[in-house]
């Protein structure tokens, strides 16, 4: 399930957040999932190397640590499916791949979310379930 | 605005008013904050004109930061990673520096209207090569 969560006060509990991607993003194995994949793709115009290198879309090889925030949000997002990820920081092309991914939990503490993409994943908001993340839209 | 080191060509042309930038990620913000980071390093002339701020993670940093800002002389201001820090206050704070002739860039605010009220116009940053980095920005309400 995609479980969204909007200001500090919905937060779960039990699970544990990941606040700040920039320190998060070490931690991720970059293993060269098909996601990974796309995400460096799609968001950086770049291609995956290995596990410690990205290519930009100059051609420069970058450690992963260069890359953009928002992508390493969305990295996390899959790495860590049973973790809260801050996604504050996560810019709207970089966001829609969420509709790629089968569970994970985003938190947005204060961004006027605009989620107008569809996936067949259940979704919840705020705990409440949907049938899909499209449904959210009209409770944002 | 411009401003060379080595091979590394940047210009800045702004308007002096504040600047808000896109909502999309990999759009080459932090990559300016980096090379005008690198610039001032170089050049202590400039470094006394510009505050950089790419995080503030605790209320010590907040307030020495606001401090700087009350304490003013800056030409240039530029926050990078704004949505993780930025409150209303700070941003009053920045509204009267910019009011009084300094030039405010604020590289990662996607939540500009939670402060203003306002919905930004998006700008883009033209990211053209590794060595030249152009931003055109505007605000406009």
């Amino acid at each position: 399930m995609i479980n969204i969560y909007l200001y500090k006060e919905n937060l779960p509990k039990n699970l544990e957040l990941i606040d700040d991607p920039e320190k998060a993003i070490l931690a991720v194995p970059m293993v060269g999932s098909d996601f990974q994949k796309l995400i460096i793709k799609e968001v950086e115009q770049g291609e995956y190397k290995d596990d410690t290198v990205f290519k930009d879309r100059f051609g420069n090889c970058l450690y992963y640590s260069d890359l953009s925030t928002g992508s390493k949000i969305m990295l996390l997002l899959e790495a860590f499916p049973k973790r809260v990820i801050n996604c504050d920081e996560a810019g709207d092309n970089a966001f829609r791949y969420i509709t790629r991914l089968r569970e994970c939990n985003a938190y947005f503490s204060v961004r006027s979310a605009l989620i107008d993409y569809e996936s067949d994943v259940p979704a919840s908001l705020n705990g409440v379930g949907y049938v899909s993340i499209g449904d959210i839209n009209c409770f944002l | 605005m411009k401003y060379t080191i080595g091979t590394k060509t940047l210009t800045i042309n702004l308007p002096k008013d504040i600047n808000v930038t896109t909502r999309n990620s990999a759009q080459g913000k932090t990559y300016v904050y980096k090379l005008l980071s690198g610039l001032l390093e170089s050049n202590s002339e400039y470094k006394k004109q510009v505050l950089l701020v790419n995080n503030i993670s605790s209320k010590e940093e907040y307030a020495s930061v606001l401090s700087a800002l009350e304490k003013g002389g800056y030409s240039l201001v530029v926050f990078d990673r704004a949505d993780r820090y930025m409150t209303s206050e700070l941003m009053g704070c920045l509204l009267k520096i910019q009011g009084e002739g300094s030039a405010v860039v604020l590289l990662d605010l996607k939540n500009w209207n939670s402060y203003l009220g306002l919905y930004p116009s998006i700008y883009e940053i033209q990211l053209n090569s590794p060595k030249e980095v152009v931003l055109n920005v505007a605000y406009d309400f």
